[in-house]
């Protein structure tokens, strides 16, 4: 196969999928993303890219750094107090984060003509909302809409067992801190602390599944019009979208 | 609702994590509360930021306050959350995918490579009222 899109932190996750996928495609398309709301140590990720080059060959992989400061604004800050009045819980702004970062991938792909995307989601860490089930699907529907089919290489695959065949492979783990590696990717600090709760005191988040995806399905209106205007304001056909299945 | 605590979530902590834990986030707090609130005097774009960020962690002080979702050892009701096993491990012990020779079908998760779980998904919200 020839092209794929991956969101990329250099992380765990994201580096073993990037691994994965280096297997099966000619190139893989490395999306790293900045929010400009506390997010530091970009560079890491830079790092890691080298490190696949230096394994699977420099012309395998491109890396795109990219900022979604402006498609967060419209996500997620500007009606930020109101929908945590509606959802009553803090998951709202990483999941409109994460969406943010979807319609920019989308954009991504449709611009290069890449019909595959996938990101590092695991079950292994579930607790986090963009990574439940019901999250992947909705945006596996968004992409979907789009012609791009979203996939998560190393959903099923146990944190354990990444860690294990990354060291196998030669790549730097950080250092490993409760069962996370820590140093080796960039730092959200708003994502850190929406997860202190349950990082200090293992309180499970307030990820309750339909509102979730009311929230998904809300904000995916957003996303595909920032998609929208995005080739409208350059002046190029706009992406063609298929009804979403469930729409 | 289905099971979404991830593998810490609902499991017992010790009193003195706790202890710890509420000193930790009284720091978190306070500074989350001290640096926006600089910045939305800076910066009026902050002020909706600085809000929520205050709305949030006045409410999760206060289930902490309450122990709401938080178990302490010999409470009686440890893991309230358990984790389900990995639904598409594979059966040789879970290195299938690291092979030369991994299929499509291990690209996704069983649940993800169906659009049917995606509609239920969706028509189980929508059949909420959403």
């Amino acid at each position: 196969m020839p092209e794929v899109a991956l969101m990329f932190s250099g992380g765990v996750d994201s580096t073993m999928a990037a691994a994965l996928l280096a297997e099966r495609f000619e190139r893989v398309h490395l999306l790293t993303y900045h929010n400009g709301h506390g997010t530091a140590w970009m560079g890491r990720s830079a790092k890691r890219v080298e490190e696949l080059r230096a394994r699977y060959g420099a012309e395998r992989f491109t890396h795109t750094l990219d900022s979604t400061q402006s498609f967060m604004q419209e996500v997620v800050t500007r009606d930020l107090v109101e929908n945590y009045r509606e959802y009553r819980s803090g998951f709202i702004w990483c999941m409109g984060c994460k969406l943010a970062m979807h319609a920019r991938s989308a954009i991504y792909c449709l611009e290069n003509g890449i019909r595959h995307m996938a990101d590092g989601s695991s079950g292994s860490t579930q607790e986090m909302v963009e990574q439940m089930v019901v999250s992947l699907s909705l945006i596996r529907l968004f992409y979907a809409s789009y012609g791009i089919e979203f996939f998560t290489p190393v959903y099923d695959i146990p944190r354990e067992d990444e860690q294990a065949e990354l060291r196998r492979r030669g790549f730097r783990m950080g250092v490993q801190i409760l069962g996370r590696n820590v140093g080796i990717q960039p730092q959200c600090y708003a994502g850190l602390t929406y997860y202190a709760p349950y990082l200090l005191f293992h309180k499970a988040p307030d990820h309750e599944e339909a509102n979730v995806a009311r929230f998904i399905r809300d904000k995916s209106t957003i996303a595909h019009a920032i998609v929208t205007r995005w080739f409208e304001a350059r002046g190029r056909a706009v992406p063609e979208r298929a009804a979403e299945a469930a729409g | 609702m289905p099971c979404c605590g991830g593998k810490k979530g609902g499991k017992p902590i010790s009193r003195l994590q706790f202890a710890v834990g509420r000193v930790i986030f009284f720091g978190i707090r306070v500074t989350l509360a001290a640096g926006l609130g600089l910045a939305a005097r800076v910066s009026p774009r902050f002020a909706p930021i600085a809000r929520f960020w205050g709305l949030l962690s006045a409410d999760w002080e206060r289930a902490i306050v309450r122990r709401e979702g938080i178990v302490f050892h010999g409470d009686g009701h440890d893991a309230a959350c358990p984790l389900a096993p990995p639904s598409h491990r594979d059966a040789t012990g879970g290195d299938a995918a690291f092979g030369s020779d991994w299929g499509d079908d291990t690209l996704l998760p069983e649940a993800l490579a169906s659009d049917e779980l995606a509609v239920t998904a969706a028509a189980r919200e929508h059949a909420r009222g959403a």
